[in-house]
C-alpha cells in the first residue's frame, strides 16, 4: 500500500484521521507513531524491523551524547557510532539494491539522515534531546515523508509535536498539498515515464536526434515530479494532522543558473549536505581549489544522495563542475546575460547532465551525449518521434507548464484581487484533479 | 466558514465514495480476512484488490480515464489502437526473422516431398487494412506486409498455389471485414477471402446472392475488448452466411480429445452463449473440426491446417468439398498433428493469420502432418 493508493485514501487516511480526532491530544502523537509502524509493515515488515533497530538504537545513543556532551570521548563515541551505522547502512542497503539482490527499504535515506543529523545537532548542543520514543519515532518515520522526505530538523519538528491539533485551515491547505502531489506522480511523473522508456526502446540505430532529446527530457520530468510529488504529499499529509513540513522543491527548472537549480531542487537534502559536510569543511579557507573541491564533494555526495550508482555520482560531478564555473566566473560572464539566455543555458546544462542521470550505463550517456548533439545520427526525427508526440503532446505541455510556477503565480495573483472566487475556484480546480487521479489510479 | 469550505469537502467526498464502496459490495469477513489482518501485506493486497474491483464510481472514473487519455493525443493503449468504429490490433512482428524463415523452409519441404497439391494463404492483420483508421505516424509497420506476402507466395510458385489476399482485402476496405473487438476476420471478411481463394484453388466461387445473411448475435465482445479494459467500443455483430441457392446439409464434427460434438448446420445456434455469440459459426473453436457434406453429390476433399481466423470463411469453402478437415495447429500435439495424412486428401490447405506466420512456429509444426518421425 502506497501514499498513492485507493486503500490509503478510502481506508488508512480516514480511519487515521478519525482516530486521531477523537483521542485527547496526549495521545495523537502516539496514534501517529502506531499508524506510521502500521502503514511501513504494510509495505514491507522486514524493512520495519531494519528501521525499527535502526532508528531504536539512534534513539538509545542520543541518551550518552546529551549526558557527556561535547569533546568528551563517550559522546564523541556516540555521535560517530551513529554517523557511521547510518552512513554504513544507507550505503550497503543502497549498493545491494542497485544490484537487484533485494529491493530498497522505503524511507532508508530519510531515517538515515533524519536521525544522523539529530544525533549530530545534540552533540553540537544545537538541540535538546526528544526523551518521548514515540515522539523520536514521528520525528523519523511519519509515514507521509518515508518516500523523499522532507529531511527535516529536531527543531523544527519538534515543537509541532508538542502541540499537534486538527486546524481546517491547514487541512484544507494539506488536501491541496495531497491533491497537487498525487497529481505529479500519478499523472504527470507515471505519464511522462512511460513515454521515456518508449523512446528508450528504440532501438540504438534507429534513434534520432529528438527521440534522445525527448527521452532525457522525460527522464528529466518524470524525476522532478515524482521526487516533487512525493514532498507534496508528504506536506500535505502531514499538514492534515497539523504538521507543517517545509517546502523541498521549489521549481528548479526555472532556475536562472546551475547553483540556483541545485538550491531550490531537494531542498532539504541540500540544506543537510551543506550544514553536516560543507560547514565541517569550507573552514577559514576559502580560495579556488578549495572551494572547488568542496562544491565537486557536495555535488557528488548529492549524486549519490539518489543511490550508490556510477551515473548518480557522475550526474553530481557533472552539475558540479558547471557551480564551480559559475562560482569562479559567473560574476565576470555569466551574470551580464539577459535573464532568457542564462535560463536556457540552466535548462540545457540540466537536460544534458540528466542524460548520464538516466542512462543505465556510462557507455549509454556517452552515447546519448554524443546523439544529442547530433554525432551519433544524422537523422533529426522519423515517424516514430512524431507519433509519440503527436500521441502525448497534452501531457507534455503539461509537465512544461507545471514546471514553471505560472498557474501558481497566476493562482496567487487572483487570490489578491478576488478572494472569495479564488477559494471557490480552487475546490473546483483540485476536487476535478482528486476524480482525475483517481481515474489513473 | 470559506477556509472550511475546502477540507470540508474533501472529506465528505472521500467519505462518501469510502462508504458506498463498502455498502455497495460489503467485504467478506471470513477466517480468510481475519487471518490477513495479521499479515499486513496480505491485508494491503487485499484491500488494493478489493478497492480497485469494488470502489463505487469504478466505471465513471474507467470512462473519464479514456476520456483523458484520449484528449491528450493518445489513441493506443495496451498496444491497441482506438480506431474509428472499433479497435485494432497493433502489429508488430519479431525482430527474431528465423521464426518465418523456419516455417518457410519448413512449408517449401513438406510441398516438395508430398504428392498432394498443396496451397497457402497469408491473412494480413486488421492495422495495415484500416491504416487510414490508425493514427498518424503510427509505426504499424516494421514489417511490409504487402511485400512480405507476394515474396512468400512467389517462393511457393511452382510448387503450391499461393494466395495472396491482400489487395482483394485492401480493396474492400470499407467493409466491415474485420471485427471491432476481435482481432479475426468477420463472416463478410472471411467471404472477401474465399472469392480470391476460391478462383485460386480452381473453384467457382459462389456469390453474394447466393447466401441469405442471417444476424446470429449483436453483442458480442471479443479478446481484444478484453485486452483493452476501457469500454468505449461498439460490440460486434455476428453474421451467418447461410446457402439458398440449392438445398444443402452438413455435419459439423468437433474432436475434443476427451469428448465429441456434432451439429447439423454450419451456424449452429446451440452453440451460441452469451457473449461467445461467435461459436455461432461452425459450433467455435476445436482442436479438429470435420466438415461432410451431406447428400449433396459434391466431391473432393481438403485439409487445412492453420489459426482460428480460418474459420471465418470455412464455411464458404465447404459448399465445395465433400469432407474438409481443419486443424488448428495451436490447439493439436506434435504427434495429433503428424497423424494426420495428407495423402488421404485431395488438397491441403496451409491458412495463417500473418501474425501466427510471422511470430509462431505454428506452420512449422503444420509442415510435419503424414511424419512418421519421433
Amino acid at each position: 500500500m502506497d501514499v498513492f493508493s485507493l486503500p490509503f485514501l478510502f481506508f488508512f487516511l480516514p480511519v487515521t484521521g478519525l482516530v486521531f480526532c477523537l483521542v485527547p491530544r496526549r495521545f495523537r502523537v502516539f496514534v501517529l507513531f502506531v499508524a506510521s509502524a502500521f502503514f511501513y509493515a504494510m509495505k514491507s515488515p522486514a524493512g520495519l524491523g531494519v528501521m525499527a533497530a535502526s532508528v531504536g538504537m539512534d534513539y538509545l545513543l542520543a541518551r550518552p551524547i546529551f549526558l557527556y556532551g561535547k569533546g568528551s570521548r563517550w559522546g564523541k563515541a556516540a555521535v560517530t557510532a551513529g554517523a557511521v551505522k547510518n552512513i554504513l547502512l544507507f550505503i550497503c542497503l543502497s549498493s545491494v539494491s542497485q544490484l537487484d539482490l533485494i529491493e530498497m527499504p522505503l524511507g532508508v535515506t530519510v531515517y538515515c539522515f533524519t536521525s544522523l543529523g539529530y544525533l549530530v545537532d545534540l552533540y553540537n548542543g544545537e538541540t535538546d534531546p526528544i526523551t518521548s520514543g514515540y515522539d523520536y519515532g514521528v520525528f523519523c518515520c511519519f509515514f507521509g515523508k518515508l518516500y523523499v522526505g522532507p529531511i527535516v530538523s529536531a527543531n523544527q519538528f519538534r515543537g509541532q509535536l508538542q502541540r499537534l491539533r486538527p486546524s481546517l485551515s491547514l487541512m484544507g491547505q494539506g488536501f491541496v498539498w495531497l491533491c497537487h502531489g498525487l497529481a505529479k506522480k500519478v499523472i504527470l511523473a507515471d505519464g511522462v515515464l512511460a513515454l521515456g522508456e518508449e523512446f528508450k526502446n528504440i532501438p540504438y540505430q534507429e534513434k534520432t536526434v529528438t527521440a534522445v532529446w525527448l527521452l532525457v527530457i522525460c527522464y528529466l520530468f518524470s524525476t522532478y515530479y515524482t521526487l516533487s510529488g512525493f514532498s507534496d504529499m508528504a506536506r500535505g499529509v502531514g499538514a492534515l494532522f497539523g504538521m507543517e513540513l517545509p517546502e523541498n522543491f521549489h521549481y528548479p527548472l526555472q532556475a536562472d543558473s546551475v547553483t540556483d537549480f541545485f538550491s531550490r531542487f531537494n531542498i532539504s537534502a541540500n540544506r543537510f549536505v551543506r550544514k553536516y559536510v560543507y560547514g565541517a569543511l569550507s573552514a577559514e579557507d576559502n580560495g579556488p581549489l578549495s572551494t572547488t573541491l568542496n562544491i565537486l564533494l557536495i555535488t557528488i555526495l548529492m549524486g549519490l544522495w539518489y543511490g550508490v550508482n556510477i551515473n548518480y555520482l557522475t550526474w553530481g560531478g557533472v552539475l558540479g563542475i558547471f557551480i564551480v564555473l559559475e562560482t569562479l566566473y559567473g560574476e565576470k560572464f555569466f551574470q551580464p546575460l539577459p535573464p532568457f539566455f542564462r535560463r536556457l543555458y540552466t535548462f540545457v546544462a540540466v537536460v544534458f547532465s540528466f542524460a548520464i542521470y538516466s542512462s543505465d550505463s556510462i557507455s549509454q550517456a556517452l552515447f546519448y551525449l554524443k546523439t544529442m548533439v547530433g554525432l551519433g545520427t544524422s537523422r533529426l526525427w522519423d515517424n516514430q518521434v512524431l507519433y509519440l508526440l503527436t500521441s502525448n503532446w497534452l501531457l507534455l505541455a503539461l509537465c512544461a507548464v507545471f514546471c514553471s510556477g505560472f498557474i501558481s503565480r497566476q493562482g496567487k495573483r487572483l487570490q489578491a484581487r478576488w478572494l472569495l472566487l479564488s477559494q471557490l475556484g480552487s475546490l473546483a480546480v483540485n476536487l476535478c484533479l482528486f476524480i482525475a487521479v483517481l481515474a489513473f489510479l | 466558514m470559506k477556509k472550511s469550505l475546502l477540507p470540508l469537502t474533501f472529506i465528505a467526498v472521500i467519505l462518501a465514495i469510502a462508504i458506498t464502496t463498502l455498502a455497495g459490495a460489503p467485504p467478506q469477513l471470513g477466517w480468510s480476512s481475519l487471518a490477513a489482518m495479521g499479515h499486513p501485506v496480505r491485508l494491503a493486497e487485499e484491500l488494493t484488490e478489493y478497492f480497485q474491483e469494488n470502489l463505487s464510481i469504478r466505471q465513471t472514473l474507467q470512462n473519464l480515464s479514456l476520456q483523458l487519455r484520449l484528449l491528450g493525443g493518445n489513441r493506443e493503449l495496451e498496444g491497441i489502437f482506438l480506431a474509428n468504429d472499433g479497435l485494432i490490433q497493433n502489429f508488430s512482428a519479431t525482430t527474431d526473422t528465423s521464426v518465418y524463415q523456419r516455417n518457410t523452409q519448413s512449408l517449401l519441404e513438406f510441398v516438395q516431398t508430398t504428392r498432394t497439391p498443396c496451397a497457402l494463404v497469408l491473412i494480413p492483420t486488421a492495422c495495415v487494412i484500416y491504416q487510414d483508421q490508425v493514427p498518424d505516424y503510427a509505426p504499424i509497420e516494421k514489417t511490409n506486409q504487402k511485400l512480405f506476402i507476394e515474396e512468400t507466395t512467389k517462393a511457393f510458385a511452382g510448387l503450391a498455389t499461393g494466395v495472396d489476399v491482400y489487395t482483394p482485402l485492401y480493396d474492400a476496405r470499407d467493409q466491415y471485414l474485420y471485427y471491432r473487438t476481435d482481432d479475426n476476420l468477420t463472416t463478410q471478411g472471411g467471404f472477401v477471402v474465399y472469392q480470391t481463394l476460391a478462383k485460386r484453388l480452381g473453384l467457382t466461387p459462389k456469390e453474394e446472392k447466393d447466401f441469405a445473411l442471417d444476424n446470429l448475435g449483436e453483442q458480442y465482445y471479443g479478446p481484444l475488448y478484453d485486452q483493452w479494459g476501457y469500454g468505449g467500443v461498439k460490440p460486434d455483430v455476428i453474421i451467418a452466411w447461410r446457402y439458398v441457392s440449392q438445398v444443402r446439409a452438413w455435419q459439423v464434427d468437433h474432436w475434443l480429445r476427451y469428448e465429441n460434438r456434432t451439429y447439423y448446420t454450419l451456424y449452429p445456434t446451440e452453440a451460441i452463449v452469451e457473449g461467445e455469440e461467435i461459436n455461432g459459426i461452425l459450433g467455435g473453436r476445436s482442436p479438429k473440426i470435420t466438415i461432410t457434406a451431406l447428400g449433396s453429390g459434391v466431391k473432393g476433399s481438403l485439409l487445412v491446417l492453420g489459426d482460428r481466423i480460418t474459420l471465418s470463411y470455412l464455411p464458404f469453402l465447404a459448399v465445395h468439398y465433400q469432407t474438409i478437415t481443419f486443424a488448428d495447429t495451436s490447439l493439436l500435439t506434435d504427434s495429433e498433428i503428424q497423424a494426420l495424412n495428407p495423402e488421404e486428401y485431395d488438397q491441403v490447405l496451409f491458412s495463417y493469420g500473418l501474425d501466427t506466420y510471422l511470430n509462431t512456429s505454428e506452420p512449422y509444426r503444420a509442415s510435419a502432418i503424414g511424419s512418421t518421425e519421433e
